[in-house]
């Protein structure tokens, strides 16, 4: 009996020996293979994420935009003004994250930056892995003029320092609250606003004749046009005594209504006037004489077909749907006073008022600031260059021509007291039933430009009269 | 002789214990809720008293008695209470309050002069309680966690699992029947045409007995005590007659047995399929499985360390699942560590089991030792998908009373034998 007893015992540890050499194959030899797979851990993964104390999103004076609030063990992301949710993003362990929550994640989550001596400590003292804290661009004062300047309209606002390129406001209407986000998803889903779009950086819209800005530089510095250069126009008055003109180019009527100072008859004006009065036939003929070629070729030193560098999600804004398109006269004219098929962000329009503004030069557009760990500053953004759009000499003559735009033309309504505003608005056509989109760019004050905006109210009318206003609140804001 | 006279060698094994569950705690304490309190050692402080109280009391009353078992117990029971305030600190104050009771009854199950003689005599008693409760469970059962079966007779507050118990009852009748019939299940035969079989009529009684255990916990769908009951069976079997037949006879018999479940059972069919496969079904039936496989593997070597890494992604961690929970905070260290004192706890059991003085307290001894192996290696093999997976518990570690209760009575009866081996009352 006793052999059969150690025959037992031996059957017994010869079943330990499997087990023990199955569980080196599972916590060895299959260890990465395992764990390295999404799909199977991201129940896990869940667990690990939830007990992250991710670091604070905070405005340039340090205040709290977002947050994440420690309870049980287990974060909740708080936020404190909605409308940034398209700056900040959302941060949510179901639909993910966005925006700065996504592109800063590493740093916010405590991946980079942290030393691992303290990681070390803090993790065998139970504490939760601590994140670094993101510093942004963005100034609430500005940030809040905006968003009330603009009101409930749907629309976006963006406003960027032109020498660094630092956003100060980024407003885009509808917005979300990035705190309800989980229980509004369908809601948000189906809203025909589109709420989750952030309008400032991905909405496409036609630029009108904000655009002209970019022709006149263009023409400018190509030398097809001079500073003192006198358009002579043949008015007539439409049935309400409303002056017009009409040319033909390329056997297509360019109509224009736009000169609201001057009286029927012969038209004498100045390039300065041509600009101010946003005179569709005038940008025509330039264009003609720019050419398909060189018009295009500046809309991108302007930032043109190139996605703007910044670190949240933006779209490139467009010359032309077609490469074939600018190959016709007509659409030539058209791309010239800023219809044809263009397509801009308002992004895009506040980096081109921002180049006049800085001497020629496209900066690069940054919305973070600085990345501050416990043990001081791990990220410091450099402000620098993207594009070189025109020379100084340039960017000069056509900011004086903003700045009497703004002093007698169309984009008056954005003057303010005791500042020299430089200006251009748009009224951009959309469809035939549709009420044109509002658009105002400028920057003040101009001697020494310390904001540049782009605003478009959609559906709005007139850019002077309806984006107009709210650019004047917004360079305010900064200027207080 | 002094110092075995008064115990040293198990003194120093249990102050180890101590020193594992005050460590783990602490550890526990700090990884979740980064400070040590007074409150937080209570669970260590509590074991201690108990591992301490009990070797004086064994001191007193088994002077001869092995000194390895019970600190042996003790240190898996250090790993179960550190578990349990891990991963259901509410919880930790039953699994302490099992534990104290355990610790009692092994007590006065060691020190029972009469115990064994006692035990032999009335073997057929023991057994048609211990089934007689089982088959209480089919009519008052309650199912307190919700596993879906009810497995479990309750007092008020208290439930109690009788199937682990039966474990024990049933070795103790086999231990007793086979003493009796040792001869002829040893040497006769049974002629049956030409086949030359066992002495199968002699057979009868513990089949009968056997049978009805393993009817009625089928019918309860308690697959791990099943199978450990199976095993069981053919170990005494087998030690009792060195005859392999009753091994592959039995074996076969599983196989029919286990072919025919997995047909007939959905139970039993979706079992050994997810063990098959788990992976196409990795978020539905195959998620536990996967799970637990994911907590072994994010452990790796060294583990994430106690309290650091996410064990309850794992359903039932803490019952069916302590290994894994173990494999990630402790890395394969702990796990084979841990393998290591079962095997100790198995070795010890065998040597006990050598040195008995009488075949009923040898087949008894080596009974209840290999039963406390096998059922250590079913839910091991079944955590790490060797095996499909059975609801049972892991000795000693596992949250649960009766599990924890009836295998410090194994730890019991072990001593009493070795106490009566050495010649000693």
């Amino acid at each position: 009996m006793n052999k059969s007893i150690q025959n037992l015992a031996t059957t017994i540890v010869v079943g330990f020996v499997i087990v023990a050499v199955t569980l080196g194959y599972w916590q060895v030899v299959r260890a990465s293979d395992l764990t390295s797979d999404f799909r199977l851990n991201r129940y896990r993964l869940l667990e690990q994420e939830k007990r992250i104390a991710r670091g604070r999103i905070l405005d340039r004076s340090g205040g709290e935009l977002a947050w994440t609030e420690m309870k049980d063990g287990v974060g909740t992301r708080v936020y404190s003004q909605p409308y940034l949710s398209h700056v900040t993003g959302f941060h949510s362990l179901m639909f993910g994250n966005t925006n700065v929550e996504q592109s800063f994640d590493a740093y916010l989550r405590g991946d980079v930056g942290v030393d691992p001596i303290s990681a070390l400590v803090s993790g065998a003292l139970g504490q939760p892995p601590k994140g670094a804290d993101v510093v942004l661009t963005i100034d609430s004062e500005i940030q809040r003029a905006a968003e009330e300047a603009l009101g409930p309209a749907k629309g976006a606002v963006v406003a960027v320092e032109p020498r660094t390129g630092s956003v100060l406001a980024m407003v885009s209407h509808p917005y979300f609250d990035p705190n309800r986000l989980e229980k509004d998803w369908d809601k948000l889903k189906e809203d025909p606003g589109d709420p989750l779009l952030n309008r400032a950086t991905q909405g496409l819209y036609v630029p009108g004749s904000t655009f002209k800005t970019i022709t006149l530089a263009a023409a400018l510095e190509e030398g097809v046009a001079s500073p003192d250069e006198v358009f002579e126009f043949d008015m007539s008055t439409d049935n309400e005594g409303k002056p017009y003109h009409v040319e033909m180019v390329g056997g297509f009527p360019v109509v224009c209504a736009n000169h609201g100072m001057t009286s029927p008859g012969k038209a004498v004006m100045t390039l300065s006037d041509v600009y101010a009065a946003s005179c569709n036939v005038a940008f025509a003929r330039l264009g003609l004489r720019l050419g398909p070629d060189r018009l295009a070729e500046y809309a991108k030193r302007f930032g043109f077909e190139s996605t703007p560098p910044i670190e949240i999600p933006s779209e490139a804004s467009h010359i032309a749907s077609s490469p074939t398109f600018l190959q016709d006269r007509v659409a030539v004219a058209s791309t010239a006073f800023g219809q044809g098929e263009l397509l801009a962000t308002p992004l895009q329009l506040a980096l081109v008022a921002a180049a006049i503004a800085n001497e020629g030069t496209v900066p690069t557009p940054h919305i973070v600031q600085e990345v501050r760990a416990a043990r001081g500053l791990i990220f410091v953004s450099q402000p620098k260059p993207w594009k070189q759009a025109v020379s100084p000499e340039t960017a000069r003559i056509v900011k004086d021509m903003m700045v009497a735009g703004v002093r007698q033309g169309w984009a008056s309504p954005a003057s303010i007291e005791g500042v020299d505003v430089a200006g251009k608005t748009g009224t951009a056509e959309v469809r035939a039933d549709e009420t044109p989109h509002a658009w105002f760019i400028g920057f003040a004050p101009a001697n020494d430009p310390k904001i540049a905006v782009a605003v478009i109210k959609e559906n709005a009318g007139a850019g002077g009269t309806q984006a107009g206003p709210i650019a004047k609140k917004v360079m305010e804001a900064a200027l207080r | 002789m002094r110092a075995n006279a008064w115990r040293l060698d198990e003194l120093r094994l249990i102050l180890a214990a101590c020193l594992l569950a005050a460590l783990g705690v602490s550890l526990v304490s700090l990884g979740s809720r980064g400070v040590v309190s007074p409150t937080s050692l209570l669970p260590a402080v509590v074991l201690a008293a108990s591992l301490l109280i009990g070797w004086l009391w064994l001191r007193i009353r088994c002077g001869k008695a092995d000194q390895v078992l019970f600190p042996l117990a003790g240190i898996l029971s250090a790993m179960g209470i550190i578990l349990v305030f891990r991963l259901e600190p509410d919880s930790s104050v039953h699994q302490l309050i099992w534990m104290v009771t355990g610790i009692t009854l092994m007590l006065a199950t060691a020190s029972f002069p009469r115990l064994l003689g006692w035990l032999k005599r009335y073997k057929y008693t023991w057994m048609i309680a211990g089934i007689g409760l089982v088959a209480l469970t089919l009519v008052f059962g309650v199912d307190p966690n919700g596993s879906g079966a009810r497995l479990w007779l309750g007092f008020g507050e208290n439930v109690f699992q009788p199937s682990e118990m039966l474990k024990v009852l049933l070795v103790v009748f086999l231990a007793g029947y086979v003493d009796d019939k040792r001869e002829i299940i040893s040497y006769g035969t049974y002629r049956l045409g030409p086949l030359q079989l066992p002495a199968l009529p002699y057979l009868a009684p513990m089949l009968a007995m056997w049978g009805l255990s393993i009817l009625l916990l089928l019918g309860q769908k308690d697959l791990g005590a099943t199978f450990l009951l199976f095993a069981a069976f053919l170990a005494v079997l087998y030690m009792a007659s060195s005859r392999l037949i009753y091994v592959w006879g039995g074996l076969a018999m599983f196989l029919v047995a286990a072919y025919g479940a997995y047909h007939v059972s959905n139970h039993v069919a979706t079992r050994v399929d997810v063990w098959l496969n788990p992976w196409v079904d990795s978020d539905g039936k195959g998620y536990q499985i996967i799970q637990s496989l994911l907590a072994f593997a994010s452990g790796g070597i060294f583990g994430t360390g106690l309290a650091k890494g996410y064990p309850k992604t794992v359903p039932a961690v803490h019952t069916d699942f302590p290994l894994a929970a173990i494999g990630e905070e402790l890395g394969l260290l702990g796990t084979l560590g841990v393998l290591a004192l079962y095997l100790l706890f198995v070795y010890r059991g065998f040597k006990i089991a050598l040195e008995a003085r009488n075949t009923f307290s040898q087949m008894l001894a080596a009974g209840v030792t290999a039963s406390v192996g096998i059922q250590t290696l079913i839910i091991a093999a079944g955590n790490i998908k060797l095996i499909p997976l059975t609801g049972i518990t892991l000795p000693f570690i596992s949250y649960g009373g009766s599990s924890l209760v009836t295998n410090f009575i194994i730890v019991g009866l072990l001593l009493r034998i070795s106490q009566e081996s050495a010649g000693a009352p």
